[in-house]
C-alpha cells in the first residue's frame, strides 16, 4: 500500500500536518456548536420556562 | 487555599429523561460515523520493514551498519542500560538516573548477537566463512581494528552505491564476513537467526531485528512520514491519517530548549508530563486551576437557562 | 469462624454503595438540558465501537487485516473508533472541566475519569504498537529511549511485539471497562453537578470571605 508523504502546516516552531489539524478544528467546532444549539427536551419542545408562560 | 467553588442550592424541578435511550442513540450515531468514515477514508498500513528487505534495498548503509555492530561504535553498541554497560544513550538528572539503578536487563553483545552469532549459525554451509571466523576470532584486538578500519573504508568510498563494493585485501577476514552476513540477510536468513538466537529465544520478541534497523534503515523512511520526534512525530500518523493528537504535549517539549538539546531530553520530558499528569488528576485540588471554570464562564453558557429563571 | 453471612454482607455493602434507583432514574434535573452532556455517551459508544471491532480483529490474529480486505476494512472501523473515543472524550473533558464537576464531592468521579483518559494513552500506544508496520516498528525504536531514560525499558518493552499485544487485547480493555463502570457508578450515586451558583452581582457567592 503506498502512502505519501503528510501534507503538513508549519507555524513558526510548530508543525503540524493537516489531518490533525482537522482534527483539532473539528473538536473545537463541535465544542462551540454543542454550546451554542439548545437541547430540545424529551418532549421536542425547546423552548425555555419562560418562552413558555402565557 | 480557599474553599471550593459554590454550587447553586436553589432546589432543581425533575424532568422526564430516558438514559438508555441516550445511550443507545450515542452508540447508533458513532457506529454509523465509524462506518462512514472507515468506507470513506480507509485506515493506513505502511508495510513493515524487514532486515531482508533493507539489505536488499540498500547494501551498502546494511554492510556499513553490521560493521559498527562488529566494531562496537554502533548507537546500540555503547547504549547502556538495559542493553549493556556502555553509556551512549545513558541519561541523567545529575544524580538522579534511574535508567542506570535499573541495570543491564536484557543483554544485548551487538557483535556477538547481530554478526558473529549468525555467522557462526550458517558457518557449517560455507567452508570459506568457517576458516575466516577462525581467524577474526583467534585475533588480536588491534588486527580485528585493522581489518575493520579498511573494510569500513572501502565501503565509505562506496557509500550511497546500489551494489555493495569489492572487499580490500587489507580488510582480511571482515572482508569474507560481511559479505556472507550481507548474502544471508538478501535471501531472508538473519533475521530468524536473530529470533532464534538462544539468549533471546521469543518468536514473538522483535527486539533484536528491531535494534538491529533502529538506525539508518528506519529513520530514513520515518522522516518521509514526518514521524521524527524533532517533527513533532509523536502525534503524526504515516500517509494523510490522523495521528495520536492527545500526544501534543509530550511532543511539544522536545521542540523547544532545555530539552531539545540535552542529552537527557527523555529523561526530563518524562519528568515534566508525570508530574502534569499528577496534576490533572488531582485538578480538584490544585488551587487557581480548581477555580479556572469561574472565569473561563463557559458554564453560563451550558446553563443558560437556568440562569435566565 | 465467625456466623456472618457474606452474602448478606455483600448484598447490604452493594446497595450501600448504590441503589437500582439511583443507578437507573427515570428524572434528571432541569438544568441538565446542553448538548455538552451528550460527550460522555458518545465516549461510551466509542468504545464499544472499539471492543467489538477489537473482538473479530483479536479472533482472526494479528496478521489477518495486513492480507485480507475484509480484515483491513476492519481495521478501519477500530482506528476511526479510536479518533472518535478521544475525540468525544476530550470534548467530554472539556465539559466537566467547565462545570467545575468535581464539585459537591465528586472529586473521585473527576480522578477517576481523568484516569481513565491516562489509561486511553496507555491503550491506543500499545495498539499502535501491536499494528505489526512501519509505523509501530518506529513508534517502539524511537519510543524505547524514553522508556529505557525512566527505568522501565526492560519491564515495559516496546520492541516486544507478544508483550504489547498481550497488554493491548487483554490488560488495558479490562482495565479500562473497569474504571468505565466505576466512573459510571460515581457519577450516578452523586447525580450531576448543579449549576454553579451565580454570581452575577454578587448573589449566591458564599465564598466571598
Amino acid at each position: 500500500m503506498g502512502l505519501g508523504a503528510p501534507h503538513y502546516v508549519q507555524l513558526g516552531f510548530v508543525s503540524i500536518t493537516v489531518p490533525n489539524l482537522v482534527v483539532l478544528g473539528l473538536m473545537i467546532l463541535v465544542f462551540a456548536a454543542a454550546l451554542a444549539l439548545r437541547l430540545p427536551d424529551e418532549h421536542g419542545d425547546d423552548r425555555t420556562d419562560e418562552e413558555r408562560k402565557p | 487555599m480557599r474553599a471550593e467553588l459554590p454550587s447553586d442550592t436553589r432546589q432543581p424541578r425533575m424532568k422526564p429523561y430516558d438514559l438508555v435511550r441516550e445511550a443507545l442513540l450515542a452508540l447508533g450515531f458513532v457506529l454509523v460515523l465509524v462506518l462512514v468514515l472507515a468506507s470513506v477514508f480507509s485506515s493506513p498500513d505502511a508495510p513493515a520493514l524487514t532486515i531482508r528487505g533493507y539489505a536488499t534495498a540498500r547494501p551498502v548503509s546494511f554492510l556499513q551498519t553490521a560493521l559498527r555492530e562488529l566494531d562496537g561504535t554502533g548507537t546500540i553498541a555503547d547504549y547502556g542500560p538495559p542493553y549493556n554497560h556502555g553509556t551512549g544513550s545513558l541519561q541523567s538528572i545529575g544524580p538522579i538516573s534511574p535508567q542506570r539503578w535499573a541495570g543491564v536487563r536484557i543483554p544485548v553483545n551487538t557483535a556477538q548477537d547481530f554478526v558473529l552469532g549468525p555467522l557462526t549459525d550458517i558457518a557449517p554451509l560455507q567452508p570459506a566463512l568457517q576458516t575466516a571466523l577462525s581467524q577474526f576470532q583467534q585475533a588480536s584486538t588491534t588486527q580485528r581494528a585493522s581489518w575493520e578500519a579498511a573494510y569500513g573504508k572501502a565501503l565509505a568510498a562506496n557509500a550511497g552505491q546500489s551494489a555493495s563494493p569489492a572487499a580490500p585485501a587489507a580488510a582480511g577476514p571482515v572482508g569474507v564476513m560481511l559479505p556472507a552476513l550481507l548474502h544471508i540477510a538478501q535471501l531472508g536468513g538473519l533475521q530468524g537467526l536473530m529470533l532464534s538466537s538462544s539468549t533471546h529465544r521469543s518468536i514473538t520478541n522483535d527486539t533484536l531485528p528491531l535494534l538491529f534497523l533502529s538506525g539508518p534503515a528506519l529513520t530514513a523512511q520515518a522522516q518521509h512520514y514526518r514521524l521524527l520526534s524533532t517533527q513533532w512525530g509523536m502525534m503524526n500518523e504515516t500517509g494523510n491519517y490522523p495521528g495520536a493528537v492527545w500526544l501534543w504535549l509530550y511532543t511539544l517539549w522536545y521542540q523547544v530548549p532545555p530539552f531539545s538539546s540535552s542529552h537527557s531530553g527523555d529523561l526530563m520530558i518524562m519528568g515534566v508530563m508525570g508530574l502534569l499528569t499528577l496534576g490533572f488528576i488531582l485538578t480538584p485540588w490544585i488551587p487557581g486551576v480548581n477555580r479556572l471554570p469561574r472565569t473561563l464562564r463557559i458554564y453560563r453558557l451550558i446553563w443558560r437557562d437556568w440562569y435566565r429563571q | 469462624m465467625s456466623n456472618k453471612n457474606l452474602t448478606g454482607s455483600l448484598r447490604r455493602w452493594t446497595s450501600r454503595v448504590i441503589t437500582a434507583e439511583e443507578l437507573l432514574p427515570e428524572e434528571l434535573p432541569e438544568y441538565t438540558r446542553s448538548f455538552v452532556y451528550l460527550f460522555g455517551a458518545c465516549t461510551l459508544g466509542a468504545f464499544v465501537c472499539l471492543i467489538a471491532s477489537g473482538i473479530t480483529l483479536a479472533l482472526f490474529g494479528p496478521g489477518w487485516w495486513h492480507a485480507s480486505s475484509v480484515g483491513h476494512f476492519v481495521n478501519s472501523i477500530h482506528f476511526w473508533s479510536v479518533q472518535c473515543f478521544f475525540f468525544f472524550m476530550v470534548l467530554h473533558l472539556w465539559s466537566q472541566f467547565a462545570m467545575a464537576a468535581w464539585r459537591g464531592g465528586r472529586n473521585l468521579t473527576w480522578v477517576v475519569g481523568a484516569l481513565l483518559f491516562v489509561c486511553s494513552i496507555l491503550a491506543a500506544f500499545t495498539g499502535y504498537l501491536s499494528q505489526q508496520n512501519l509505523d509501530s516498528q518506529w513508534i517502539s525504536v524511537q519510543g524505547k529511549d524514553a522508556m529505557n531514560a525512566v527505568g522501565i525499558g526492560a519491564f515495559f518493552n516496546l520492541l516486544n511485539f507478544g508483550q504489547m499485544y498481550s497488554i493491548h487485547i487483554a490488560v488495558m480493555p479490562a482495565v479500562i471497562a473497569a474504571l468505565i463502570t466505576v466512573h459510571l457508578i460515581l457519577v450516578r450515586r452523586k447525580g450531576l453537578v448543579p449549576p454553579l451558583a451565580d454570581d452575577e452581582g454578587g448573589k449566591g457567592d458564599a465564598d466571598a470571605g
